[in-house]
């Protein structure tokens, strides 16, 4: 029998297809490029390429694992606090130092005298972890957040808080643990600055010199072959792994994030929260110690374009990311095989698995064809470019913290007779807007460190923090960094504190 | 419909008002020292420049790449390179358009294309950087052949030489030295067990802080090492022999590009002398190559034109992969 196709399905054909297209471009150039450069085969069976490989392969594990352990801290310190205004304090702390670029860390870390005697693996490991552990623990947060809280708090009658973790809560949260995972390996594995800062040799270093060697770029997007290899195992892996998990079944989905907690010694929640004070607020100690007060002024008159420029443009496209992203999870969730889920959550994720520059020239070399000089078009390319990497982020992340799963609420709202457009606005958004704000937070933080995209599709004239830090860092003006930086972390507090308050009235209303 | 929105209020602000027009320049000069100079060229003549910098994040991969992309239907009118081999590149590449202007300031026709695609200015150099507190004066490497001397085993940084003026540096030696003396060089670099950091300021921090002895550099970044007060001494090196290897920066005018009447008046306005002058000051560049005029004296320098260096490129690349990854 053939399926008719309506006019949704259409538009997200399209949309699919001109989503994909740079993509596309870059494969087919690696295509092309594998016919002609014989060399590169050779290249990739010596043992140079190996033990790069291998260097990469040890510290995403390395980092993933650190990530995911000082993630899953902070989340029981997060649980043990009862105050809803100690754990909306700590999400802020959380969502604002994951909006620190992780050269930051490593220019703070290098002020301390016993972070230079590490050996350079450690060193990264420790700055690395320390930047993706609260991508980590936000994920954590919010998957136990949907969990059922009747049976949660039942156990926790008669078992202890560990027990209840490991028995009840962990195997529903594995999915999430696992998504945390392989999102932060993904991350690490193709990231280039902080490793090669401290002279640990990784692939995404390798590529990245190959691509600046190779005067055609084309040719040069054969580098990235090992990062579309990795894709496919991951690809492989995260299907398996979801096949089994899919076995169970999540049953709440009440938000119960702020009302569900552990019993546990007040001494825990002392030494985590003096933890987390030391690791967080050391980094701001750090960042004030190298501010010159005095001329603030002019740091504000110097950076005030940069700073107008990121707040736009991660405002804007991480709300776009934010609704794609969802409309996306949505769709595929109600029309799709598990299996199918996972092929496009896997095929998204190509494009954090290409050197971002790859991608951002296809893109411009797309753009170019269209021969259109407006500023607007600029805009809405970049905004593109930084979209082709955010939906697979929002994708996922709509995916972990299961915002619009199969739920009872899924089939109560079947028996109620309204639109799907006040079904969204009586029911859907005031049950989830809280998550959306915070994968939109998410979302706005990945915007503000972008460096690839923005370097190679921003309009003439037009700056963003990011990429200012990077240029005032080589020549050491190390205060106006530590005012960009903290101007960045700032902006993600404010905008997490009004979310916050607005959520708190919302509720009273 | 938002997005659309938001980008049509940024667009709207961004409109040229200014009735002497644009220039859109693309540079991989530090930010730090182009945008001083653009905004006073924006004062003296009227014309608003839009500037694109890029990183040294993106190893200056960002510009040269996308220029190549945009080819065709470029954006930008006036490409200011930090160095000259990517200009090279671009330039047989059929990027850049000919520009025809008086080269009698030059000192050496090494410092410009005949045919007018790329103009030189301002030049640097290869130094080497030593941490006082580490080496005692006598100790010192006087030639650049000394870092493979066994003596400074596991004591040398250098900024990864595939990318920036490293790679250019490697290609010169190549080009100059011949293929033997060169992998000589190298075997001799990895006995040393040198390291290759991710940049040339990230070498000055490495050996500032005291992780290495020597670093090899650029004059800039020595000298912004010594303006911060890091225990370093930059030295001049092989001025016994042929002296320092020197490059230059470079102005073209992109072929195709919307604004090329003010491209051209930026390329005059910053082939001035006095621009040359006022980027020493500021520490950006430590040589004169507009002037015959020089100050005391000079330290000895050699350098090679773009086209061969660039051409030395990809057999330099394929030795270094060999004995050094």
């Amino acid at each position: 029998m053939i399926k008719k196709f309506s006019f949704k399905d259409l538009l997200f054909t399209g949309l699919a297809i001109v989503y994909f297209t740079p993509l596309v471009n870059v494969i087919s150039w690696i295509v092309y490029s594998l016919t002609i450069h014989h060399n590169f085969l050779i290249y990739f069976s010596s043992i140079s390429f190996f033990e790069k490989i291998r260097n990469s392969i040890f510290l995403s594990t390395a980092v993933s694992t650190g990530s995911v352990v000082i993630g899953g801290l902070f989340t029981y310190l997060f649980y043990c606090f009862r105050s809803p205004w100690h754990r909306s304090g700590m999400l802020l702390l959380l969502l604002s130092f994951f909006a620190i670029s992780p050269i930051i860390y490593l220019v703070a870390l290098t002020r301390l005298h016993c972070f230079n005697q590490l050996p350079v693996f450690w060193q990264s490991v420790q700055v690395l972890s320390l930047n993706m552990s609260p991508l980590a623990a936000i994920i954590f947060i919010f998957s136990i957040g949907t969990l059922e809280n009747a049976s949660i708090k039942s156990a926790l009658m008669i078992s202890k808080p560990s027990a209840v973790v490991r028995h009840i809560i962990f195997p529903q949260i594995k999915f999430s643990v696992i998504t945390a995972f392989l999102i932060v390996f993904m991350l690490i594995f193709i990231h280039e600055e902080v490793p090669s800062f401290l002279g640990y040799r990784t692939y995404a270093e390798e590529s990245l010199a190959r691509i600046v060697a190779m005067e055609n770029y084309k040719e040069a997007s054969l580098a990235s072959l090992p990062f579309l290899f990795l894709g496919i195992i991951a690809l492989v892996v995260s299907g398996l792994m979801l096949r089994r998990f899919n076995k169970y079944h999540r049953h709440g989905n009440n938000l119960s994030l702020m009302k569900f907690h552990m019993n546990t010694p007040k001494t825990h929640i002392t030494a985590g929260s003096i933890l987390l004070f030391i690791a967080v607020g050391g980094l701001v100690f750090l960042l004030l110690k190298e501010l010159n007060f005095y001329s603030v002024d002019e740091l504000v008159a110097d950076n005030i374009s940069s700073i107008q420029n990121t707040f736009i443009l991660s405002f804007v496209t991480a709300i776009v990311g934010t609704i794609c992203g969802g409309f996306l999870y949505k769709r595929l969730r109600t029309g799709s095989h598990v299996r199918e889920l996972v092929l496009w959550s896997g095929v998204m994720m190509f494009y954090w698995l290409t050197p971002s520059s790859l991608c951002m020239l296809a893109l411009v070399h797309l753009s170019r064809l269209f021969h259109c000089d407006s500023i607007i078009f600029d805009y809405l390319i970049l905004c593109f470019g930084y979209l082709l990497r955010l939906l697979p982020i929002s994708f996922l992340l709509f995916a972990a913290m299961s915002t619009i799963t199969k739920t009872r609420q899924d089939i109560f709202l079947r028996f109620i007779k309204l639109s799907a457009y006040n079904q969204f606005w009586k029911i859907i958004l005031p049950l989830h807007w809280h998550m959306w704000l915070i994968i939109y937070a998410v979302l706005s933080v990945f915007v503000m460190n972008e460096v690839s995209a923005t370097v190679l599709l921003i309009p003439p004239g037009v700056e963003t923090i990011v990429v200012r830090i990077y240029n005032l860092m080589h020549y050491g003006d190390f205060s106006s960094v530590a005012f960009l930086s903290l101007v960045q972390v700032t902006l993600v507090f404010i905008c997490v504190a009004m979310t916050q308050l607005m959520m708190k009235f919302y509720d009273k209303a | 419909m938002l997005t659309l929105s938001v980008f049509v209020l940024a667009g709207c602000s961004n409109s040229d008002v200014d009735k002497k027009g644009t220039v859109i320049v693309y540079t991989s000069v530090d930010q730090f020292f182009s945008s001083k100079i653009l905004k006073q060229f924006e004062k003296d003549t009227g014309i608003t420049v839009k500037a694109l910098y890029d990183t040294e994040a993106s190893k200056a991969v960002g510009l040269e790449k996308r220029l190549l992309a945009e080819k065709g239907n470029p954006k930008a009118d006036v490409f200011w390179n930090s160095e000259f081999m990517r200009t090279a590149r671009l330039e047989s590449a059929g990027v850049f358009e000919k520009y025809m202007r008086d080269t009698g300031d030059y000192t050496s026709d090494k410092y410009y294309s005949p045919e007018g695609l790329w103009y030189g200015m301002g030049g640097r150099s290869r130094v080497f950087i030593v941490n006082k507190d580490l080496l005692k004066e006598n100790d010192y490497p006087i030639a650049l052949t000394d870092i493979v001397k066994p003596r400074f085993k596991g004591k040398i940084a250098l900024c990864t030489p595939y990318f920036g003026t490293t790679s250019t540096h490697f290609a010169a030696i190549y080009h100059k030295y011949g293929e033997e003396k060169f992998k000589d060089f190298l075997i001799g670099l990895k006995n040393n067990e040198i390291i290759m950091l991710a940049g040339n300021s990230v070498v000055k921090n490495a050996v500032g802080n005291g992780k290495f002895a020597i670093g090899l550099v650029d004059t800039d970044d020595a000298l912004v090492g010594i303006e911060q007060g890091l225990p370093i001494k930059m030295i001049y090196y092989d001025q016994e022999k042929d002296g320092m290897f020197s490059f230059f920066q470079t102005l073209s005018l992109v072929k195709g590009g919307k604004n090329q009447a003010n491209g051209k008046i930026l390329i005059d306005y910053l082939l001035r002398s006095n621009i040359e002058q006022q980027l020493i000051e500021m520490k950006a560049v430590q040589m004169h190559i507009l002037t015959t005029e020089t100050e005391g004296n000079t330290p000895k320098i050699w350098t090679a034109s773009p086209g061969a260096i660039k051409d030395s490129l990809p057999a330099s690349t394929a030795l270094l992969r060999h004995y050094l990854d």
